[in-house]
């Protein structure tokens, strides 16, 4: 866990040799440790005095240091600034003659991990020490990692994951677009984890996670007191992500908690084991009507069917881009063919944009939520025949119905407007 | 000798702690998603800047007959524009309004404006508004084949991932029309009186002074000031309406429901300009036009 500190303790037995005289020496602790990007997949932290300060969290910085102020100990930076602040602090020597000497290390990143090693150097001669735990090692590793695929082994016994390789992908929940190879998050970045509006989580290796992120949380007037937001969080989840039968863990991010345009990173600080880029959904509110050319014949062109001279529009409350996942793998090329044929081709496949017409006189309030839910909804069901849409048993108690016998579900019309529970996206 | 140093593990304890994030930018693909909108002529856009004007202030008539001509003539134009008080408050270029692409970039990379770049661009299909008249006169025969000319159809094959607005439209015009709704008309126009106010035009919008204006309509109001700036930030209209004067159209009516406006106030010069339409929704008048340069306003 970031800034967590350990302690270690080594001494020297026996205390005194044959002769009677005291077995103390020089006791010196050694850090060989990781070096990630960040302290999560998607945060980093310069240091508290400075950029280079030894508690930043960069990729410079090693993810296990010893604290450099530790009573009894002269304690080492590997490196310096030209200004003269250490940093990567991996040495720390006792700084009296001793037979034992505890010491302090820090944890800068939740994935990080490190192998620490003490020595002795006396009037005897110097020596490694050994666990008491195993004996015949000489090393600790920080946290316990039995099998070395850097992931705490109290993690792995407490989420049990399909397999511990630390690159597989194996969520199988939600099926979502069909296949069973996960949410793009390697076993290791779901161990490693990310920020979640300010708040640091690791995610379920069992089940696919989808993250989003709003750019419509901007507060409506908050000079005058009015704090509450364009598009209220809570038009995209309810405080425990979505709950709805078959639907995804959703969490939604700060802007600032993914990086990169037209494609919203979550994971853009990763290092070892590493599979791809995961994305977040973007919501957008929008003032102007929400438009795409219409391709129906999916020739990858703009057509003219009512031949007025320019490219015929459809006209949207509100409009998904791209998909999270299955063609999220490579997601701006174009024109892509959509997964049913019928559907023709849209010239705008790209980002996992939810774009929401914000003046449509129904899409504010429960409607709002009925909107950015549905074409979140597409974003998962991608490559479901017709993008997800089916018909319900009654349009009214699902988000993914068939536009075209559309009428609000109840429930999102007075009786409980905040219900969230429709969401049934394997039909 | 005997030289043996051991190690005890120290208990391992899990805390979450929160930090602040530092961002590291990471380099995309920068390509542009969406094929920018074919530019307007001038005249075109103005006149589709006008019969939004006249839509969204509630001059359905004369809307109608702007929209209507411009279809004629130049077909099922999209026009995209920034409001003139958008302008005002943007530090930097703006993307261009047509290019869709830029502006969803400006939206996720920040663009300086008090509001997302997103909600800063009106984009205006005449057929939409057109059609949005009609709903709106309660002509909802009418407004039904105009969604239908947007399209798609209700039933009709549709087109990618989202909720048409013609479908939301057309079964609105329908439920309405078994509802036997017929909105309400207006009196008579020789029953309406002019009021003593100085206006101005902008972007379409009959925009009054809020002091005057509150004076003449019986609105009570008091403004915000920000009191370490001393600037005006905003004013409170009634017990619970607000409107904001820092570049946002966001508001609330004095029920203290979301009301937003279609053109934002502002202050210039020590005067509060608002848009007259907003202001006298709230005070209960419902009809309202400019004639031989006065307002005149319907009975409540």
């Amino acid at each position: 866990m970031l800034d967590e500190d350990l302690s270690f303790t080594a001494w020297i037995e026996p205390t005194t040799d044959h002769k009677g005289n005291p077995m103390v020496g020089t006791i010196i602790f050694l850090l060989d440790s990781s070096r990630q990007p960040g302290h999560c997949l998607n945060a980093c932290r310069l240091g508290s005095e400075g950029e280079w300060a030894w508690d930043g969290t960069t990729g410079c910085h090693d993810d296990f240091q010893f604290l450099p102020e530790q009573l009894g100990f002269t304690v080492l930076p590997r490196n310096q600034t030209p200004e003269g602040i250490g940093y990567n602090y991996d040495t720390a020597m006792s700084s009296l003659v001793t037979n034992v000497a505890t010491v302090t290390v820090r944890c800068l990143d939740y994935g990080g991990w490190t192998y620490l090693m003490g020595y002795v150097i006396g009037f005897f001669g110097e020596g490694a020490a050994r666990r008491i735990d195993a004996p015949d090692l000489f090393v600790v590793d920080i946290p316990v990692d039995k099998n070395e695929n850097h992931i705490a082994d109290y993690w792995e016994d407490l989420r049990d994951p399909p397999s511990r390789d630390p690159l597989s992908d194996d969520e199988d929940t939600p099926v979502g677009d069909g296949r069973t190879d996960g949410d793009g998050l390697s076993l290791y970045e779901e161990y490693r984890g990310l920020m979640k509006q300010g708040r640091w989580r690791d995610f379920d290796p069992w089940i696919k996670d989808m993250f989003v992120t709003n750019f419509g949380a901007v507060p409506r007037d908050p000079e005058n007191g009015d704090w509450s937001f364009v598009i209220p969080n809570k038009a995209i989840t309810s405080p425990d992500g979505f709950i709805g039968a078959g639907m995804p863990p959703l969490w939604l991010l700060n802007a600032n908690e993914g990086s990169g345009y037209p494609l919203r990173v979550v994971n853009f600080l990763w290092g070892y084991a590493h599979r791809r880029d995961v994305y977040a959904a973007i919501v957008v509110p929008s003032w102007g009507e929400v438009w795409v050319y219409a391709d129906r014949d999916g020739d990858g062109q703009p057509e003219d069917n009512d031949g007025d001279g320019d490219f015929d529009k459809i006209i949207y409350w509100g409009f998904t881009y791209g998909p999270i996942w299955g063609q999220a793998r490579r997601p701006y090329e174009g024109f892509i063919p959509p997964p049913d044929p019928n559907w023709g081709n849209q010239p705008l496949w790209g980002p996992p944009v939810c774009e929401i017409d914000m003046n449509n006189p129904n899409s504010i309030g429960a409607g709002l939520i009925f909107v950015v839910g549905h074409e979140l909804g597409h974003t998962v069901l991608w490559d479901k025949p017709a993008y997800g849409h089916h018909f319900a048993p009654s349009a009214q108690d699902c988000f993914m119905f068939q536009p075209t016998i559309v009428f609000w579900p109840t429930e999102f019309c007075g009786a409980n407007p905040g219900c969230q529970s429709l969401w049934k996206l394997n039909p | 000798m005997v030289k043996r140093i051991m190690l005890s593990v120290g208990m391992v304890l899990f805390s979450v702690v929160t930090v602040v994030m530092q961002g590291q930018g990471l380099c995309q693909g920068t390509g542009n998603p969406v094929p920018p909108l074919p530019k307007q002529p001038k005249e075109v856009e103005e006149q589709v800047k006008r019969a939004y004007a006249l839509f969204e202030q509630g001059q359905y008539e004369a809307a109608l007959s702007v929209a209507l001509k411009v279809h004629q003539q130049h077909g099922n134009v999209m026009v995209c524009w920034y409001p003139r008080w958008v302008l005002q408050y943007a530090k930097g270029n703006l993307p261009d309004p047509y290019d869709k692409g830029s502006i969803l970039r400006a939206t996720v990379e920040g663009s300086g404006l008090p509001i997302p770049a997103s909600m800063a661009v009106r984009a205006k299909s005449v057929r939409v508004l057109i059609a949005q008249i009609y709903e709106e006169i309660g002509d909802y025969k009418e407004a039904i084949k105009w969604y239908e000319r947007v399209g798609p159809k209700l039933g009709e094959k549709t087109v990618g991932p989202g909720i048409h607005v013609s479908h939301m439209g057309i079964i609105r015009c329908m439920q309405k029309l078994n509802q036997g709704y017929r909105p309400p008309q207006p009196p008579p126009k020789n029953t309406w009186r002019p009021l003593p106010l100085k206006f101005r035009e902008e972007d379409y919008f009959i925009l009054v002074p809020l002091d005057e204006a509150c004076k003449v309509l019986g609105l009570s109001f008091r403004y915000k000031v920000n009191p370490k700036t001393g600037k005006r930030t905003g004013a409170q209209i009634g017990e619970k309406g607000l409107i904001s004067l820092t570049g946002r159209p966001f508001a609330r009516n004095i029920k203290g429901e979301i009301d937003d406006m279609a053109y934002a106030p502002y202050e210039e010069g020590g005067v509060v300009w608002v848009p007259f339409y907003w202001l006298a929704k709230q005070a209960g008048i419902r009809w309202w036009e400019v004639r031989d340069g006065k307002i005149y306003v319907a009975p409540k």
